[in-house]
């Protein structure tokens, strides 16, 4: 087999063939179905990683799938901007897998355990299809696949509220996905190909056609509903609150942003700049909605008792960063941007965890018992507190070096009320971090009880720990990596 | 309903005929209307149409739960597993020239029949699942 060839299908192909695997031997036999999906992860890691150098040391790739020329057949297209998004995809994967079997053994029914392992290995790989595709209707069916697993991911834990919640984004994220879809049949009415580059190509002839703009219009909003983009967010808080701590981690981490980096492929890639700037100000007016979401969130999450939900307020919060410096067409925002979909995978993906430790041992997770956390957990509060160090952007941490760039873009652009908003909202989230810093590190605590601290649990967390810091340190490579991807993006403007 | 002669007898004769029905679509798949999901279809229906006359039990004397669970895994695995074949005798995914003892002509046309038996498996299974977990609701 000729395996560098075929690492793109094989990124998404074979998690997806293990997560049938899962089912086929989980069937008969449940107690082997962790260690399939740790190996599945390991070496979905290990695909990913390797195309990673495969398409920095001989550029963007192009897989035919079953070797039919597009824009008859599929294809996956693999460039500098979104083999970071699948490499970050993967490895959080493969740095959460360790994490899996605790928390599921803990709160996942042993008879559905093999069921929800394969499902979140078909959800992570749907997450890479929607990535890697090089195809507009892939995109649709890939949205799909990772939806429809999400929903059931989060009834899964099975109490009345996670159905709730799961019911509540089964409907918000229907709508947005035919938004989507209906959005993408315009636009091959427009043109007749559903080849990401072909219609790229073929767009430029009709961006005044109506047919053009109101795609743009739809897909947009179809995006934001399910990138849950302020005031489209009111899904996500519960969907990742009431859902199993584990796939509150996995999906904070990826599932909204991967929805972002649609976003920018359709702003840069498909509709080009020329037509989201000039012809109909899509830019505008996203990244006037973002800046009210860094906001909205901010505030949102500065009233919550539940660590949870102040985890998911404050993601509606940062997804409006990664818009904002998306939609700013500039070089240095866009750098920003990507590097904040890193960080912010990274750091909420860390605090989902943390939660997910303090879930293990006292089966809540309100804020009103981390009273003197760092007496009974010592290791789970600094690793909280690096996060938050993270999430307010304190220098040496991740959240530093993207907010650093983002408001770098502002300025460049002139964009004061930008660089206004990320302040303000640094100090905000500064305010509802330290309420809990705060509760760990300096109230006494309400008992002496002891609190284990498994080792398959903190090592995740630290692994993602010690990411942020590194990546805040030592920023410059990763800083390359986005400006290449960056250079290939800003070249249709020209 | 239960004891309706009528409807045991015409049951026992018409479901061999839908079952072989449903094979000759997914065999037309690919010059005709039909294929792997309308076949498969078909082919539920068959034992559905069965179940409804005889009852749930008398469908898992036939086939149990487990193993329907096991062929929905089974008909998707088929079909990636049709694309892992050609990938490890040099070709890209699902490149049907590339399965093993066929040429170009002959791998498409078998290649499709392949991988429209794994949709088959896996739609046949899947509405078995649904019917079944409906009827589950109603049988007591």
């Amino acid at each position: 087999m000729n395996l560098k060839m075929n690492l793109p299908a094989l990124v998404v192909v074979f998690p997806f063939f293990s997560a049938m695997m899962m089912v086929a031997i989980g069937i008969f036999n449940r107690k082997v179905v962790p260690y399939i999906f740790q190996i599945t992860a390991t070496i979905t890691a290990y695909f990913a990683f390797s195309l990673l150098i495969e398409v920095y040391t001989n550029g963007p790739i192009r897989y035919y799938f079953g070797n039919w020329i597009p824009p008859v057949g599929i294809e996956y297209y693999v460039d500098y901007l979104n083999i970071l998004f699948v490499t970050i995809i993967a490895s959080i994967f493969f740095v959460m897998s360790f994490y899996f079997p605790l928390s599921v053994r803990k709160e996942i029914p042993e008879s559905k355990s093999y069921i929800f392992y394969s499902v979140t290995t078909l959800f992570a790989s749907g997450l890479l299809g929607i990535t890697i595709t090089g195809d507009m209707f892939n995109i649709y069916v890939f949205t799909e696949i990772s939806s429809i697993t999400a929903y059931a991911l989060i009834a899964i834990g099975g109490n009345r509220r996670s159905y709730r919640s799961s019911f509540n984004y089964l409907i918000l994220g229907t709508i947005g996905a035919s938004f989507i879809v209906l959005g993408i049949g315009y636009l091959y009415m427009a043109t007749g190909t559903l080849n990401l580059l072909d219609m790229q190509e073929r767009l430029q002839h009709v961006y005044n056609s109506k047919i053009t703009i109101s795609a743009a219009a739809i897909i947009i909003v179809g995006l934001s509903l399910k990138m849950a983009l302020f005031p489209l967010h009111s899904w996500l808080p519960g969907a990742y609150a009431h859902s199993p701590s584990t796939i509150s981690a996995f999906m904070s981490a990826t599932s909204t942003k991967v929805m972002a980096y649609l976003l920018i492929r359709f702003v840069y890639t498909i509709f080009t700049p020329n037509f989201a700037t000039k012809i109909i100000p899509i830019t505008d007016i996203v990244m006037y909605i973002s800046l009210i979401a860094i906001i909205a969130g901010s505030f949102l999450a500065l009233g919550q008792k539940d660590l949870k939900y102040m985890f998911a307020y404050s993601s509606v919060g940062q997804i409006g960063y990664i818009v904002f410096g998306a939609m700013l067409i500039n070089a240095n925002g866009l750098i920003g941007s990507i590097y904040h979909f890193l960080s912010h995978a990274i750091v909420k993906g860390g605090l989902f965890l943390v939660a997910g430790i303090i879930f293990y041992n006292f089966t809540n997770t309100k804020i009103e018992i981390t009273n003197g956390l760092f007496k009974k957990m010592p290791f789970t509060s600094i690793g909280f507190l690096i996060f938050a160090l993270s999430m307010i952007g304190i220098p040496a941490t991740s959240g530093f070096i993207s907010k650093w760039y983002l408001v770098m873009g502002a300025i460049e652009t002139g964009n004061w009320i930008g660089v206004t908003v990320i302040l303000l909202s640094s100090l905000l989230t500064a305010i509802y971090f330290w309420r809990v810093v705060d509760r760990i590190f300096f109230k006494a605590p309400d008992d002496d009880v002891k609190f284990n601290e498994p080792i398959s649990m903190i090592l995740p967390t630290y692994i993602l720990a010690g990411c942020s810091i590194y990546f805040g340190l030592f920023p410059h490579q990763l800083v390359n990596y986005a400006q290449k991807a960056v250079l290939l993006l800003m070249e249709t403007i020209k | 309903m239960n004891k309706d002669i009528i409807l045991k007898t015409t049951t026992r004769i018409i479901v061999p005929f839908i079952l072989v029905f449903s094979l000759y679509v997914l065999a037309h798949g690919e010059i005709s209307p039909g294929g792997g999901f309308q076949g498969g279809v078909i082919f539920a229906a068959g034992f559905i149409l069965y179940s409804m006359v005889f009852g749930v039990e008398e469908l898992y004397k036939i086939i149990s739960k487990k193993v329907i669970i096991f062929l929905t895994a089974l008909g998707v695995s088929i079909y990636t597993g049709v694309g892992f074949i050609t990938m490890l005798n040099g070709g890209k995914f699902l490149e049907y020239a590339k399965i093993p003892g066929f040429d170009m002509k002959s791998g498409n046309a078998m290649g499709l029949l392949f991988i429209e038996t794994g949709v088959f498996i896996t739609v046949f299974s899947v509405m078995l699942l649904l019917y079944i977990e409906v009827a589950k609701k109603y049988d007591n």
